[in-house]
């Protein structure tokens, strides 16, 4: 219910706090802005992120957003706006 | 598909959180980590071998056929496209890979990190930096028997060349082939290796296509035993974990229990995504065919059991291993031994996984 009262810019920035946490290392916290990151920066290029980089990022995003992501869906989630177009997918396919 | 209900979706999916929030588990994860962005392709780089051993994955198969390459120039123009398109790991194997010096200098000036697969009856220079997999496939009965010269006769003990040619050499790791018929042998060997300081891991036998050569339940029950066996009488020596054990020696293949990422295996609906976009399997003639691109091109996947496939297979599957505490254990486990196995320097650590 929650994420259909969600504006995109709020899905959007739970996504990048989930991204934070998926990318911080013991020590080495990862911050990310709007400015650093907009709606369609290429996650995958700008923080070089590894197939299991992604993995681990889509599993913390199953956690978050109380979804299943189907390994073969994850080359889809190279940008914050196609996770926000994909996750709101998967809460219109649960209703 | 999605017919589940987001509220126990979430239950199933929250493990991930939950196992790093283990301070040993994470501390693991953090360190393994590190190692994610390796990208890695194969390249045969000889076309010749002092041997012909059973089951070999170049002559057995039609790589053996390409034309090789000697113009340097080309490597060198070769090696610099390879690390433009982002590979950062080469594993260089043959035929022989130690027969042609050049090459390797060539490909260690471009890409710094990878390993060599030899059979270390020709020294490397100690100038590459590369990890060194020597193969041994039995103890002083077995290895001439299964390792044969090119007039056919039985070929050379290894191992005593191997020593001789590698002594003090930290990066090398001797990788011992279980075929079925020589795992009583493994001790001659380990007594052998460790007495020079060595490390050694496994390797089973996974059968060439159309080879009617497959490890029986029985075979592969006493490989299990003797492999537990080696862990626990040469803890210092073998670098393997209980995992390994467990998912190497499984009845089924580790394509039947797990897929396989690499382009290969790949279907007309797989994405493309991690290794299968990116891994390439070069002939000797610079040339790759999607539907040999693998690490082991001639293997039949059914019965592949290679220490090398299984160093891609389990390490890309995290999200199955994230289904249980144990499984992620026995995952952690598996890329930390990948990790001591293929990393030059890299030191392993305890085994968390707990086999029942």
């Amino acid at each position: 219910m929650r994420l259909l009262m969600e504006t995109d810019s709020m899905l959007a920035s739970r996504i990048t706090e989930v991204l934070e946490k998926a990318l911080s290392k013991p020590g080495t916290p990862v911050t990310i802005t709007p400015e650093s990151v907009g709606p369609n920066t290429d996650l995958w290029t700008k923080f070089e992120l590894d197939s299991l980089d992604v993995v681990d990022f889509s599993m913390r995003l199953e956690e978050a957003f109380a979804i299943k992501i189907p390994e073969e869906d994850l080359d889809l989630f190279r940008t914050v706006h196609a996770i926000v177009e994909y996750v709101r997918g998967k809460t219109a396919s649960y209703r | 598909m999605y017919e589940e209900k987001p509220r126990l979706i979430a239950e199933k999916a929250s493990h991930f959180s939950r196992f790093l929030n283990e301070p040993e588990l994470n501390q693991r994860y953090q360190r393994l980590r590190r190692f994610f962005s390796l990208r890695e392709s194969a390249y045969d780089i000889s076309s010749m071998c002092q041997l012909r051993c059973d089951g070999c994955y170049y002559f057995q198969g039609d790589k053996y056929k390409a034309k090789p390459v000697r113009d340097m120039e080309r490597w060198r123009i070769f090696f610099e496209a390879e690390r433009d398109r982002g590979i950062n790991y080469v594993n260089l194997a043959g035929a022989e890979p130690a027969l042609v010096p050049d090459i390797l200098k060539l490909c260690n000036a471009t890409i710094p990190l990878g390993t060599v697969f030899t059979n270390g009856l020709r020294p490397i220079d100690p100038s590459i930096t590369y990890r060194i997999h020597i193969s041994i496939w039995g103890g002083a009965q077995g290895d001439p028997q299964y390792r044969k010269r090119l007039n056919g006769k039985p070929g050379e003990y290894c191992l005593p060349i191997q020593l001789q040619n590698y002594r003090g050499d930290k990066r090398i790791i001797f990788v011992y082939t279980f075929n079925g018929a020589n795992t009583d042998q493994i001790d001659e060997v380990l007594d052998a290796v460790t007495s020079e300081g060595h490390k050694l891991t496994f390797n089973i036998f996974s059968a060439p296509k159309g080879s009617a050569t497959r490890l029986r339940t029985k075979q592969l029950d006493q490989i299990r035993r003797k492999m537990l066996d080696a862990m626990a009488r040469y803890p210092r020596t073998v670098v393997y974990s209980h995992y390994n054990v467990k998912v190497h020696t499984a009845p089924d293949s580790l394509y039947s229990d797990w897929g396989c990422p690499y382009p290969r295996a790949a279907t007309e609906t797989t994405r493309k995504f991690g290794l299968t976009s990116t891994f390439r399997s070069y002939r000797v003639d610079m040339t790759h065919h999607a539907e040999s691109d693998c690490c082991v091109p001639d293997t039949d996947c059914r019965d592949c059991r290679h220490y090398a496939a299984g160093s891609a297979i389990i390490t890309s599957r995290l999200r199955q291993h994230c289904e249980t505490e144990e499984l992620f254990r026995g995952w952690l486990d598996y890329v930390d031994t990948y990790l001591a196995i293929w990393i030059p320097g890299y030191e392993r650590g305890r085994d968390l996984y707990r086999p029942a």
